[in-house]
């Protein structure tokens, strides 16, 4: 590629340690995020889809601590800023879209003065209430005059969350992170704000990184995906070879818990076991333990690899060029739980 | 709506809940109806799914329900008694529900350790040693019991969540309300959520209110479902009937604008988005409150509200044009 990625991180290690030990919750993911291109993160709960973000802002809390990686904004290392040169590139170059709204938004002051707040300093002037107003607008918000005026409180978990899009967005960034962005919209709505996202990626050139759960999300909006599992991306490729050609068995395991509303009132299939602790990692493969396809090799540790074109995996078998069979999948099934 | 002669477990009537709003600077004081007279019956070991806008007060009929919001209008009852009948009878009736809120912050408190707070409903009932339950809970709803020695603010978004499923579930209570409870999990984990429920619901005959915007979840857990649209039910029907025959154009809107996990099918999609703004609960459009934004919409709509009715095997729907606007907005969309 001739142009550079917006986002460029390297090797990216982040821990908490705490009373019980030491969480490793990312743990040397590296990836890149082009101008005006989308990559989605997806993955089990608690595999470090959202301290990866935080991490990438540095917004990570103590105990947490970032400690080892590179995070490149357009070629410079957040990592190597200062407090204060950070701060200014998180209001102006990178927004983001927390997964929580009420831990974005203040509960004292009223949501037209949060947003006025969010607003880059030199952005503010006569405009700005109709600014703030017209984008309320956009994310579908009902009587937007009004609603600047009001408290988070009185407000649904979907309209705080679409105040924190509003938000994320209002500067046009290069960057955006948006962390669960719609799990509180209705369908209707969803759509709406995630075409605004999709503008702003196209008009603007902003650079998306996307998590969600949603994977009819992911296959609207993302130009890639990567996996994650247990603080690592196992598998990264462009959308369409992931639903179609995915080649790590978690990703094969998680695609087949989708939901199908055509079979009301019977039991979805969903993978078995649960995931490793975090701070007790098995050597080898960290998915050894649920795998179906498991053997001896998956005793050490694979690599992320190519096994495709733009296609990485870190799996033995799909590295070695094996196939993963479905019918292995359906086998294990447990019915109930 | 309950079958004849028979009480329900429970049993909503007309309920209402109104905020007071004042706008700062301005002095008027105006109503903003977040429910306008919803009714609802639940049955032992049933689960009603609620589906609605985004503000169109789920989540405050979930706490009118449960009990923590007084009505302004309306009752709540259980086995035909008044959940807010002074005195230990309406406590005793409001003991019977547990609460998944929307916010999982909503349950757990942030400065007890994620086990103390998954144990207190069984504590609540007088069981003194909850080590065991807690940890065959936590493992149900697929949480390593390692972690009920952390703080909320220590577990991820989707691990916060499973706990607060937890502590809802523990003490086997009768009701259980479910608030956007799954929406933060993975795919795996929701189905493994889904399937816990529909296991307990047979072997202990939990009831549930199942509110979500994920058509395909309500779809796996509910026997019936009800669409609300700013403050009203203006669909409800048996959940496989709804499924295959949606007939209020807010509901086909919403299976249309439902993402497929195929992304050649998204990309060949034309824009689902619903046209109009979004209209405000303060000031709700005249008639039908759907018609500033529906496809069929025509002079009458504007007019006359239209009732809930019954258009054939219980299908309760609120529309002038429902009949003919299921099929039409369904085959311009092309959809499933
Ligand atoms: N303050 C903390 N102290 C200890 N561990 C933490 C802390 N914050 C997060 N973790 C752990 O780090 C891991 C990754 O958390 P993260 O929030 O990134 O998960 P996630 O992938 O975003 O999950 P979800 O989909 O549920 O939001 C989890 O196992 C979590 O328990
Ligand atoms: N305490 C309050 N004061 C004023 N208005 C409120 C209050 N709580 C809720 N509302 C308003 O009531 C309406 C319904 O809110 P509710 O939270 O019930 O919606 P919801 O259907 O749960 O939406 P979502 O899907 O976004 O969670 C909204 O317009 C909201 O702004
Ligand atoms: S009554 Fe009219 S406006 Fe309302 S949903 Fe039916 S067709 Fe649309
Ligand atoms: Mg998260
Ligand atoms: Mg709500």
């Amino acid at each position: 590629m001739s142009t550079p990625p917006v986002l460029r991180v390297r090797d990216l290690t982040t821990r908490f340690h705490t009373s019980h030990g030491t969480v490793t919750a990312v743990n040397g993911v590296s990836f890149d995020v082009a101008r005006g291109e989308t990559l989605g993160l997806v993955g089990e709960s608690g595999s470090g889809k959202s301290v990866t973000a935080m991490s990438v802002l540095r917004l990570v809390a103590k105990p947490g601590r970032i400690v080892g990686g590179r995070v490149e904004l357009n070629g410079t290392d957040l990592l190597t800023l200062n407090e204060e040169e950070m701060r200014q590139r998180r209001g102006s170059e990178c927004g983001m879209v927390f997964q929580n709204p009420m831990t974005a938004l203040n509960p004292a002051f009223s949501v037209g003065w949060q947003m006025r707040e969010a607003l880059t300093a030199h952005e503010r002037g006569n405009g700005t209430a109709g600014r703030i107003h017209a984008a309320l607008a956009d994310v579908g918000m009902p009587d937007p005059e009004r609603q600047a005026a009001s408290f988070p409180h009185q407000m649904s978990g979907g309209m705080r969350q679409r105040v924190v899009i509003a938000m994320g967005m209002i500067n046009e960034p290069q960057l955006l992170i948006a962390d669960e962005p719609t799990t509180a919209l209705d369908v209707t709505i969803q759509a709406q704000v995630l075409d605004l996202m999709k503008n702003l990626t196209r008009d603007h050139g902003t650079a998306l990184l996307l998590i969600t759960h949603n994977m009819g999300v992911v296959a609207k909006m993302c130009d890639r995906v990567a996996v994650m599992y247990a603080g690592e991306i196992v598998e990264e490729a462009p959308v369409d070879e992931l639903f179609g050609n995915s080649r790590h068995p978690y990703t094969r395991g998680l695609l087949r818990s989708i939901p199908r509303a055509d079979r009301p009132r019977q039991k979805t299939p969903t993978l078995p076991g649960s995931p490793p602790d975090m701070s007790r990692l098995p050597a080898g493969c960290r998915f050894r333990d649920r795998c179906v396809f498991a053997d001896d090799r998956c005793e050490n540790h694979p690599d992320l690899l190519a096994v495709g074109a733009r296609h990485k995996a870190r799996c033995w078998k799909t590295q070695n060029g094996e196939t993963l069979d479905e019918t292995a999948l359906s086998q294990e099934v447990p019915h109930g739980v | 709506m309950a079958s004849e002669g028979k009480t329900p477990l429970l049993q909503v009537e007309n309920l209402k809940k109104q905020f007071h709003v004042r706008s700062r600077g301005a002095r008027d004081i105006r109503l903003l109806r977040a429910v306008d007279g919803v009714s609802l019956h639940l049955e032992a070991g049933e689960t009603l799914g609620i589906v609605g806008e985004s503000g169109c007060g789920k989540s405050t009929l979930a706490r009118l329900t449960v009990g923590l919001l007084q009505p302004s209008e309306g009752r709540v009852l259980i086995d035909g008694g008044d959940i807010w009948e002074p005195g230990a009878a309406g406590r005793e009736r409001r003991r019977k529900f547990q609460m998944v809120f929307q916010n999982p912050s909503g349950s757990m408190n942030p400065r007890r350790t994620v086990g103390a707070s998954v144990a207190e409903p069984l504590q609540a009932k007088g069981v003194r040693n909850t080590a065991e339950a807690v940890e065959r809970m936590l493992t149900l709803v697929g949480l390593d019991p390692a972690l009920a020695t952390r703080k909320p603010h220590q577990l991820s978004g989707g691990q916060q969540q499973r706990a607060s499923i937890a502590r809802a579930l523990i003490a086997d209570p009768a009701i259980v309300v479910h608030d956007e409870s799954i929406a933060s999990l993975d795919i795996s984990l929701q189905a493994q959520i889904l399937n816990l429920l529909l296991d307990l619901q047979e072997d202990l005959g939990t009831s549930y209110l199942f509110i979500s915007h994920d058509l395909a979840a309500v779809q796996a857990i509910s026997h019936r479902v009800i669409v609300m649209y700013l403050g009203e039910v203006v669909e409800a029907s048996a959940a496989e009937e709804f499924s295959g025959r949606p007939l209020h154009p807010y509901s086909v809107a919403l299976r249309n604008a439902t993402l497929l996990p195929d992304p050649a099918h998204e990309r060949a999609r034309g824009d689902t988005a619903l046209r109009g703004d979004v209209p405000s609960p303060m000031n709700p459009p005249s008639g039908c409150r759907f018609h500033t934004r529906c496809p069929l919409a025509t002079d009458l709509c504007a007019q006359q509200k239209p009732l809930l009715r019954d258009a054939g095997r219980g299908h309760l729907v609120a529309c002038h044009y429902a009949e003919a606007g299921a099929g039409e907005v369904a085959t311009q969309e092309g959809a499933l």
